[in-house]
């Protein structure tokens, strides 16, 4: 579905730059456009992503290609780090270690690669449970503590998770609680015919821009794009289709787990960032339907595989059906 | 008790041969039973325990012979009651119709007194009494006297019974119990046919009427719309009658809202019409979950979308199936009819 885009209206507004990064990241990922804005939504809405398909789908030049368009080597620019995830990964290999400083004659603390502003962490799943929970810690307390001291990390602070399939061999499962601190998991799925030869076709010519992605936004502008997200509006019934939802999945059938309040106000969060990347100063039921299964679904636990396709889709249906036949006036 | 006795059954027999002489007409309502006790030197006599059966008298006799057939009526009167004296059981009549010898009088009004004093008199089919009889009543008499049977019948009815006895012996009155139903009832035939033709024939118009307007009903429900959405003052109830009109003209065409988001229908009507349904559902979406009021170009562009729009529709349909479209009252249910979201999830 074809988001919905208000015209832009001042060329150095945030729907020009917002616009500018998407275009940005097009020039890389082909036929990916919705993937593309849920990302930005979540960079937008201060929360981390998790993406999840096949390898080779584009994971992670997608994660590479947003932290190249928002980071540079300036003060005032991102910094990217990417981290592999490999099963003898340790926590201290993220977070950092404290080394001996041989002048003196003390321990020093050597940040680690999680203190950058956009942290690719690539096959999270690859890693054991202990790593996988340092870095959840840390992306939802935003600060490391080693030792007697705490360190804080960026203002800015985005991970890009990557996993395959939890059915591939090699993998720690993340569990659900820990699945709940990302905002949104989403699957990328193959390309259509169509892009795939478009990609086939360009492919030295996309791998160059790869390479010379051009840094279209700041850190700070980034900084005052999440600040303008969270002042988007959202109405009233929008809040209460919110919590109908969160509150359906607790009481449905086919769903073990429901989602937590947690997740209610990360919906909110999220709702309001993608209506801002779409252009838009208030939420409407179309958000709510287009970004439901990306910000919820990975937190519930189903009772079978049917469930699953099912049962969130009857929720936010239902809502949807509610939202639309609110009066105007 | 020892008295030999048995019960029979079989129909009682009433004469309606003056349609079809000789023949005996048994219905079901005739079937009757009652009892029979052997007398040695008389043989089988009925008993009959029902009460007010005299036609059990003409029962067959057991030895099989038929009922005596009742005597030919030599004199019979229909008229009103002037007098009746119970005393001497006389009574006075005055004539409205009459039968003497198979010589009909009709039209009468001459007064004759009866002598009652063997009548027998029925009401509704059951014996009566004389005091029954009251002024007034309508009845019907019928004489076997075998004196009457001396005079010959003349011309007017009048003359013979100037030629009859004064008072002329009676064997049987009727007394009709429904005295104004005798001769209305063929008049209010008529009027309730009538009545009947008029009514269906209006019902007729009104249907025709009712065809007409459910035919139209979809138009002028549009047309409801647009006047609404033209006369609104207040920007969202314009905007929201302007939706109502616009997505009942798409419904009718064919293109219903089902599933879809308005978002999502609005998108799906540009693609299809080249129109600019989008933009003013920005508006629409805009007033329904932004909190601030439009700006000065939103406001316009929501006074004038729906003309173009209609037109841009109607244009891009050929005449014959627009036509069809507007008259399909199936697109006119469905755009109010309710539908479970889960059911169309699983469509």
């Amino acid at each position: 579905m074809d988001a919905i885009n208000h015209e832009i209206t001042n060329g150095q507004g945030p729907e020009e730059k917002i616009n500018a990064l998407i275009r940005n990241m097009e020039t890389v990922i082909r036929g990916k456009t919705e993937q593309i804005r849920l990302v930005v939504t979540c960079l937008l809405a201060k929360g981390h992503i998790l993406m999840e398909d096949n390898p080779g789908t584009g994971k992670t030049v997608l994660a590479r290609t947003l932290a190249g368009s928002i980071a540079g080597d300036g003060a005032n620019n991102a910094s990217f780090k990417r981290v592999q995830f490999t099963p003898d990964l340790l926590p201290m290999d993220l977070l950092g270690s404290h080394v001996f400083d041989d002048v003196r004659k003390d321990f020093i603390f050597r940040k680690g690669p999680l203190f950058c502003n956009v942290l690719l962490a690539d096959e999270i799943n690859r890693a054991s449970p202990k790593v996988q929970s340092a870095l959840l810690e840390c992306m939802a307390e935003n600060q490391i503590t080693m030792g007697e001291t705490t360190y804080k990390l960026e203002k800015l602070f985005f991970t890009i998770a990557t996993q395959n399939p939890i059915e591939m061999e090699g993998t720690y499962p993340l569990p659900a609680a820990q699945l709940d601190r990302f905002f949104m998991k989403i699957y990328f799925g193959y390309v259509d015919e169509q892009t795939e030869l478009d990609i086939y076709k360009n492919y030295l010519h996309i791998s160059q821009n790869l390479d010379e992605i051009q840094q279209v936004l700041s850190l700070q502008e980034v900084m005052s794009l999440q600040e303008e997200a969270g002042k988007v509006h959202v109405h009233e019934e929008i809040v209460q289709a919110v919590s109908n939802i969160i509150r359906g999945t607790r009481a449905h059938e086919n769903i073990s787990l429901g989602a937590s309040t947690r997740s209610g106000i990360t919906f909110l969060k999220c709702l309001k960032a993608y209506a801002f990347v779409n252009g838009r100063r208030f939420v409407l039921e179309d958000d709510v339907k287009d970004i439901a299964n990306a910000v919820i679904e990975h937190r519930l636990i189903f009772k079978n595989k049917e469930g699953k396709t099912q049962a969130l889709n009857q929720i936010v249906l239902r809502e949807l059906d509610r939202l639309s036949k609110i009066k105007l006036y | 008790m020892g008295i030999p006795s048995r019960v029979v059954t079989g129909f009682l027999t009433v004469d309606r041969s003056d349609k079809n002489t000789g023949w005996y007409w048994f219905y079901e309502d005739q079937s009757h039973g009652w009892v029979q006790v052997y007398f040695p030197e008389y043989g089988w006599i009925d008993f009959d325990t029902t009460v007010g059966n005299e036609d059990a008298e003409q029962s067959p006799t057991p030895d099989g012979t038929p009922p005596m057939q009742p005597p030919n009526p030599v004199l019979a009167v229909a008229g009103k009651i002037l007098r009746v004296d119970t005393l001497k059981r006389l009574a006075r009549i005055r004539a409205s119709d009459a039968l003497f010898k198979d010589k009909e009088y009709s039209g009468l009004s001459d007064e004759l007194e009866m002598d009652l004093k063997i009548a027998r008199i029925w009401k509704d089919s059951i014996i009566a009494t004389l005091d029954m009889i009251k002024k007034g009543d309508d009845v019907m008499c019928v004489s076997y006297a075998q004196k009457l049977k001396n005079y010959n019948p003349e011309n007017r009815f009048s003359d013979l019974i100037k030629k009859m006895p004064e008072q002329i012996p009676m064997d049987e009155i009727y007394i009709k119990t429904f005295k104004p139903q005798e001769k209305k009832p063929p008049k209010e035939e008529q009027t309730l046919e009538r009545k009947v033709k008029k009514l269906i024939f209006g019902l007729l118009i009104g249907l025709g009427i009712l065809i007409v307007l459910i035919g139209l009903l979809p138009l002028i429900i549009y047309h409801w719309y647009k006047w609404r959405s033209k006369s609104m003052k207040s920007s969202r109830r314009k905007a929201y009658y302007t939706y109502r009109a616009a997505g009942f003209l798409l419904n009718q065409m064919g293109l219903e809202k089902g599933k879809h988001t308005y978002w999502q229908y609005a998108q799906r009507t540009d693609s299809k019409f080249g129109t600019h349904f989008t933009q003013f559902m920005k508006i629409y979406l805009h007033l329904k979950y932004a909190n601030e009021p439009l700006n000065e170009q939103e406001q316009t562009r929501l006074e004038a979308f729906l003309m173009p729009f209609e037109k841009k529709i109607q244009t891009s349909i050929p005449f014959g199936q627009r036509v069809k479209n507007w008259l399909n009252l199936n697109n006119f249910i469905r755009f109010y009819q309710y539908q479970d979201p889960e059911e169309k999830n699983e469509q």
